[in-house]
């Protein structure tokens, strides 16, 4: 069973933290609605210090989760995770995809609804054609080719592959994948929602 | 950046103080693949295969039926599949409306003899509507079956027949006959060599010197004296 578990448990892990990580961003938003921010401006705490401290939140929130989940399935279950260096390894450059991924998606959001909405929508394809959901090497040919480009499939190769105990040299493009990933997404939320933040847009 | 790490850490002790929807979102990944290895994964030891129970009426009562009816006695069939032979057909039809069977096939009259003479035979098969899987297995084992008769009977028709003679004659079979028959089966398998005996290691002889010259990969032969 414990095979089973360890097969599974990648996939879901990572689509299901990307939802635990949703709560800091979705602050930002209920923040600049609820008229907080301003406040939270009026103190000494600038634009672009509010939305790092959002986007570090979710990293940790997203790394912890994750941590959990393996130490709850190796004293549960018996999964073996690997070397635990590379597992770190693995966890840091999974939180930092997740946490660049739904910065990017709140950033682009304007309302809460809009964030709802384009946040369920995007998370489930990208665990549906990421492999998070069914094994992806049974998807459809075309199915797979846009999975190859989704963080959920370089998640899921990641910690499937420090499981497994491949050695580093074989892991470097899923951890290399996630954290391009990952800086890309915060690197385009942080210019995203410094605009919009700035200029009031949304309300 | 301390703003920011002040910031983080004080979000964090609210996060600290309610944690139960976080708790809830990551028990969920948890409890679907133990969901999931429960159904699809069992307890890590593989389920017994069932044993498939069959009504066999043999309408035939010549040498292929015969031995058809020898072939689940041995080997692992034996424990896979239990063969219930009956006489007639409102037996084997009660016997599946009992569900004591999965499946109840009846060997035509004549099928030995119409397949050597490459006539077509109509195997009968009735499936027990009350089960799913076991009588699609017997549908597909009779189509195997089939397939396999009509090959072995257009491959082997002649010798085939005269094992079918040498059957019916009282005395025991002469060296002659057995040796026909033997040479008669190995011409007609020559036919189709490549296909029955697909070589898998070949073999070729070398001579000791050039053994060093072809063979690269493998060690060099321990020297005698």
């Amino acid at each position: 069973m414990n095979e089973v578990i360890a097969f599974i448990l990648p996939g879901m892990m990572y689509f299901w933290v990307l939802f635990i990580g949703q709560g800091p961003m979705q602050e930002v938003i209920f923040d600049r609605e609820g008229n907080i921010l301003p406040r939270i401006l009026a103190s000494p705490v600038t634009l672009p210090q509010f939305i790092l401290a959002k986007m570090l939140r979710c990293f940790i929130i997203c790394g912890l989760a994750m941590v959990l989940l393996v130490v709850f399935s190796r004293m549960v279950y018996g999964v073996t995770w690997g070397n635990p260096l590379l597992l770190a390894v693995a966890i840091i450059a999974c939180a930092l995809s997740m946490t660049g991924l739904l910065a990017a998606i709140y950033s682009l959001a304007r309302t809460r609804e809009q964030a709802r909405t384009l946040s369920s929508t995007i998370l489930l394809g990208m665990a549906m054609v990421g492999g998070g959901m069914f094994p992806f090497e049974n998807l459809p040919g075309f199915l797979q080719a846009v999975g190859q480009f989704t963080p959920n499939r370089w998640g899921n190769l990641a910690l499937r592959g420090v499981a497994g105990g491949k050695p580093f040299a074989d892991l470097i493009a899923p951890f290399a994948s996630l954290i391009v990933l990952g800086l890309l997404g915060c690197g385009i939320a942080f210019v995203l929602f410094r605009r919009q933040l700035s200029t009031g847009r949304g309300k | 950046m301390n703003t920011v790490l002040s910031l983080v850490r004080n979000d964090l002790k609210r996060d600290w103080k309610r944690p139960w929807s976080m708790l809830l979102l990551a028990a969920m990944p948890m409890a679907i693949a133990t969901l999931i290895a429960a159904v699809f994964g069992g307890s890590g030891k593989s389920a017994a295969m069932p044993t498939v129970h069959v009504v066999l009426m043999d309408e035939d009562k010549d040498m292929l039926s015969d031995f058809l009816r020898s072939m689940p006695a041995q080997g692992d069939s034996a424990n896979k599949l239990q063969l219930q032979f009956v006489t007639n057909r409102e037996d084997g039809i009660e016997l599946l409306e009992q569900n004591k069977a999965s499946a109840f096939v009846i060997l035509p009259t004549n099928m030995t003899l119409n397949l050597l003479n490459g006539q077509t035979n109509a195997i009968e098969l009735y499936e027990n509507p009350a089960q799913q899987i076991l009588p699609k297995v017997v549908r597909q084992g009779i189509s195997l079956l089939a397939v396999g008769l009509s090959g072995v009977a257009e491959l082997l028709s002649g010798p085939l027949k005269s094992i079918r003679e040498l059957r019916h004659i009282d005395d025991f079979p002469t060296d002659e006959s057995t040796v026909r028959v033997a040479l008669d089966s190995v011409r007609n398998l020559r036919h189709v060599r490549t296909y029955l005996f697909p070589p898998l290691i070949q073999f070729t002889n070398v001579a000791a010197n050039d053994y060093q010259l072809t063979v690269t990969n493998s060690p060099a032969p321990a020297k005698t004296p």
